[in-house]
């Protein structure tokens, strides 16, 4: 086998939705605090603090917390590419609990799509950069490694 | 639950643990019930020590653990820590698809409230062109 030692393997998510709403509308669920901090997370998390500065260049944070209050980290990042009802693109970081200071533990990028559907808007997320702390050459992608993994897991939770 | 602060060190050895193609069938058989050297050597045409030394990686990634007899030692799957794994890179497709749902739920509440609303965005965009 041909591998590395160190290099860390990093994998891309895609998700390609289509809501229930104008481009405008959704542009704003994505870019206002208040609204982010009502939809921002998976279930049992919340994404609370949100400080916004909407410009190429601006940087954003927010606090992911558990709703049991168990597990928080604040996540902060940069806009890099900002085009209304279009496109949003920024890094995206999990900030050491240590501290703002220590290493951030994932330090990632999203690139979010806005196609204009009428009275629908399609959203294409594409979330690259994410961390599997992999150590040898991943020539498939972790999500597909992960999916067969799946058949090998015990089913139920 | 999972959490954001997933030790590194024991995921890098994880991963690093299922980047092989006959570990990770060595894990399927034992997901489906415990298993000797032998019987876990059986299907795969690679002698038994090199089937020990590949026990030996997913042990020490804890993704299986050992019975304590001597001759005869059991393996098992240690479902909790691959589970852990898995769930690293799952928790950011969660994070999306469950944001998602989120995200509809309050789109359908906001098209449900007044629609006097949106009477009014039309007058005043109205009024800004005339």
């Amino acid at each position: 086998m041909n591998q590395q030692s160190t290099a860390t393997s990093e994998s891309t998510i895609t998700i390609d939705r289509t809501f229930d709403a104008p481009v405008a509308e959704i542009w704003q669920a994505f870019t206002d605090p208040v609204k982010l901090s009502q939809w921002w997370g998976p279930h049992n998390y919340s994404a609370k603090h949100w400080e916004i500065d909407l410009r190429p260049g601006g940087s954003f944070r927010y606090l992911m917390a558990s709703d049991d209050g168990s597990d928080s980290n604040w996540c902060n990042g940069v806009y890099s590419l900002i085009t209304s009802n279009s496109r949003l693109s920024s890094t995206a970081n999990i900030e050491n609990p240590e501290g703002p200071d220590k290493p951030v533990i994932a330090s990632m990028n999203i690139d979010i799509q806005f196609i204009d559907k009428g009275d629908k808007t399609q959203v294409i997320v594409t979330h690259s950069g994410i961390p599997s702390a992999l150590a040898g050459g991943a020539k498939e992608g972790w999500s597909q490694q992960f999916e067969k993994l799946d058949t090998y897991l015990p089913s139920g939770p | 639950m999972v959490t954001y602060k997933m030790n590194n060190v024991q995921l890098d050895s994880i991963f690093s643990a299922l980047s092989d193609s006959t570990r990770r069938a060595i894990l399927a058989r034992l997901a489906s019930g415990d298993a000797t050297v032998n019987e876990l050597a059986k299907p795969f045409e690679i002698s038994q020590p090199a089937i020990s030394r590949h026990l030996k990686v997913l042990e020490s990634a804890g993704l299986i653990t050992r019975g304590k007899e001597a001759q005869y030692r059991p393996c098992s799957l240690d479902a909790d820590n691959l589970k852990q794994a898995h769930d690293w890179l799952e928790l950011y497709r969660r994070h999306w698809e469950e944001s998602f749902d989120k995200l509809d739920s309050l789109l359908a509440s906001t098209a449900s409230s007044t629609p006097s609303d949106n009477d009014e965005d039309d007058f005043v965009a109205k009024k800004g062109t005339s």
